[in-house]
């Protein structure tokens, strides 16, 4: 699979829209997100999807004004990384067996921040659908 | 654990007087709207044994994190505490706004290498969680 599939892959993911309910962030081993969709409103959690998207291997990640309960508004890949680019500069020892060429930079855009990331992988994982039962 | 046990002014006392600084934030994990878990350890490389800490907060209304400049949290560079109306935001343009309510919680601050992370919550558990051998 090439990086451009890869980053293709990531763009389709249904998660705009969605709200934040979980993060976890191990770096750099892996940043997790658990998103749930609100098909109507916030309080209403009928037909609502929850979707886990899961980071392997980061090795740099940036956060900027990112809250629990925060709604993705977009999300896809980044080309001319700054954060790679950054990482390729700073990187320290712990990182080194990263291999940059292998990376990718994954970006969501919230209500009120964005969360960068720069992975080798993703997954996305439907962990309830609501609306099936 | 029943919030009304813990005084807010008992719980920031005890949250100023935690000595955080210098410490290795590893690992944060947020669950809903329940608890923020963090990991803190010795700097690596200090000590043949890494003294790892669990950092809990409870009651959790809000979480922001501003972690901006590099690929590692870091060090804890300061912490502090103070007192914040429950009311907060909307989220989204369909979600009302909290209703006013007289209630006050608790903003815990920590400033890293990287940025910085706030909590909104009513309590918190600082709990050593094991010795393992330092890496790096």
């Amino acid at each position: 699979m090439t990086s451009t599939d890869i980053l293709q892959l990531f763009e389709s993911a249904p998660v705009d829209g969605a709200g934040l309910t979980s993060l976890t962030i191990e770096p750099p081993r892996k940043i997790e997100l658990r998103l749930f969709t609100f098909p109507r409103f916030a309080n209403d959690r009928t037909g609502g999807k929850e979707y886990e998207l899961h980071f392997a291997r980061v090795p740099a990640f940036r956060i900027a004004s990112f809250s629990l309960a925060d709604r993705i508004v977009s999300h896809g890949g980044v080309a001319n990384s700054v954060l790679l680019e950054d990482f390729k500069r700073f990187r320290s020892k712990p990182s080194a067996r990263f291999d940059a060429d292998s990376l990718h930079h994954f970006r969501l855009t919230s209500v009120h921040g964005q969360l960068d990331i720069l992975a080798e992988s993703f997954a996305l994982l439907l962990l309830w659908d609501i609306s099936a039962t | 654990m029943p919030t009304d046990t813990h005084p807010r002014e008992e719980v920031a006392l005890r949250f100023h007087a935690l000595d955080l600084d210098g410490y290795a934030l590893d690992a944060l994990s947020i669950k809903s709207n329940i608890k923020a878990t963090l990991v803190l350890s010795r700097p690596r490389g200090e000590t043949p044994l890494a003294e790892i800490y669990e950092l809990q907060f409870n009651g959790l209304e809000r979480a922001t994190l501003d972690v901006a400049s590099g690929p590692w949290f870091g060090e804890v560079l300061g912490h502090r505490v103070s007192e914040r109306p429950l009311r907060c935001e909307p989220d989204g343009d369909d979600r009302p706004p909290l209703p006013n309510s007289p209630e006050v919680l608790l903003e815990f601050s920590l400033t890293v290498t990287a940025g910085c992370i706030t909590f909104v919550a009513r309590d918190f558990v600082l709990s050593a969680v094991r010795r393992s051998p330092a890496t790096g």
